[in-house]
């Protein structure tokens, strides 16, 4: 079972959130005409067996991207933040209710 | 503009729900359509937009996610950090002024209200008949009056509003109208053990 604390709307089952791939892999500068480089952004991708970064978008949620740290082990999630912190403004921050 | 017309049509059949018991378990009932307004902002000048709602239309804008404000027949559900639903009564025209005075370079507003369905919820067992597929905990103090959640029940995505009410719980249900008809069928087959009924269309 896998679930995500999204910063907007608590936590919430992984059936409201779509995969969207490896947060970890930065693409290269436009300009950039190394062949190497660009084959290892667009082909290589690190396979960790542990912490990895990626995204996942809430997309039954607050439609938001989140970038998550998960454990690939033990589907552990340790950390989740706005894919962009120019996402999180000051107001609408997760709702407290309890 | 032109009417919007309800997504269940001929499936929709008000009378008894399922087996017959000592008190209703459910009720059910489709509402009237809704004038939604979908408004999407940008982070950097969603704060003056939330100040110019409040100063023109008298309704202070939700601060958290997944709450709601409601000032005359007016709600504002604060959906996402940048987005809003204003579900309105008669005074849809004064938020769609509004909302012309805006600027693409502000805010994005779309209508949605002819792509939902509005399903109403009560009953002693409307939380058990929701939570047969909605990942939620609607427990009093996870989920009390006045907040919402989108989520997914049965691979659909809704929105589930628990409304003020006096008389037991009481949830507004949005589904998107291409699944209406899907939805209400989950609802109805899920409903039916509880026992209840369905209501005339509001
Ligand atoms: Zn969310």
């Amino acid at each position: 079972m896998l679930r995500i604390t999204c910063p907007y709307c608590g936590e919430r089952d992984y059936v409201e959130f779509g995969y969207g791939g490896d947060a970890e892999n930065t693409m290269p500068e436009l300009s950039d005409t190394d062949i190497g480089r660009w084959a290892d952004y667009v082909f290589f991708r690190n396979d960790p067996k542990g912490e990895h970064a990626e995204f996942w978008h809430h997309q039954h949620g607050c439609r938001q991207w989140l970038r998550v740290v998960r454990n690939t082990v033990t589907h552990e999630v340790i950390s989740v933040r706005p894919a962009s912190e120019t996402d999180a403004p000051t107001q609408g921050k997760q709702v407290e209710v309890a | 503009m032109a009417d919007i017309r309800s997504a269940l049509g001929s499936v929709y059949k008000a009378g008894p729900l399922g087996t017959p018991r000592d008190f209703p378990g459910v009720t059910l009932q489709e509402q009237s359509p809704r004038n939604l307004i979908q408004l999407s902002g940008w982070p950097d000048s969603f704060g003056a937009i939330c100040e110019s709602i409040a100063a023109r239309l008298g309704i202070r804008v939700p601060v958290d996610c997944l709450t709601v404000t409601t000032h005359d027949d007016v709600s504002i559900l604060r959906v996402g950090p940048t987005r809003l639903w204003f579900v309105c009564g008669a005074s849809s025209a004064r938020v769609r002024a509004f909302t012309e005075t805006l600027g693409a370079g502000d805010a994005v507003t779309t209508e949605i209200g002819h792509s939902r369905t509005v399903l109403r919820i009560t009953g002693s067992e409307a939380r058990t008949v929701l939570n047969r597929g909605l990942p939620i905990d609607l427990d009093d103090r996870a989920f009390p009056e006045n907040v919402f959640a989108q989520s997914v029940i049965h691979h659909i995505p809704v929105l589930v509003h628990r409304l003020p009410s006096s008389d037991g719980p009481a949830f507004d249900v949005y589904v998107s109208r291409e699944y209406a008809v899907s939805f209400w069928e989950w609802l109805v087959e899920a409903a039916a053990p509880l026992g209840g009924r369905i209501l005339e269309s509001a």
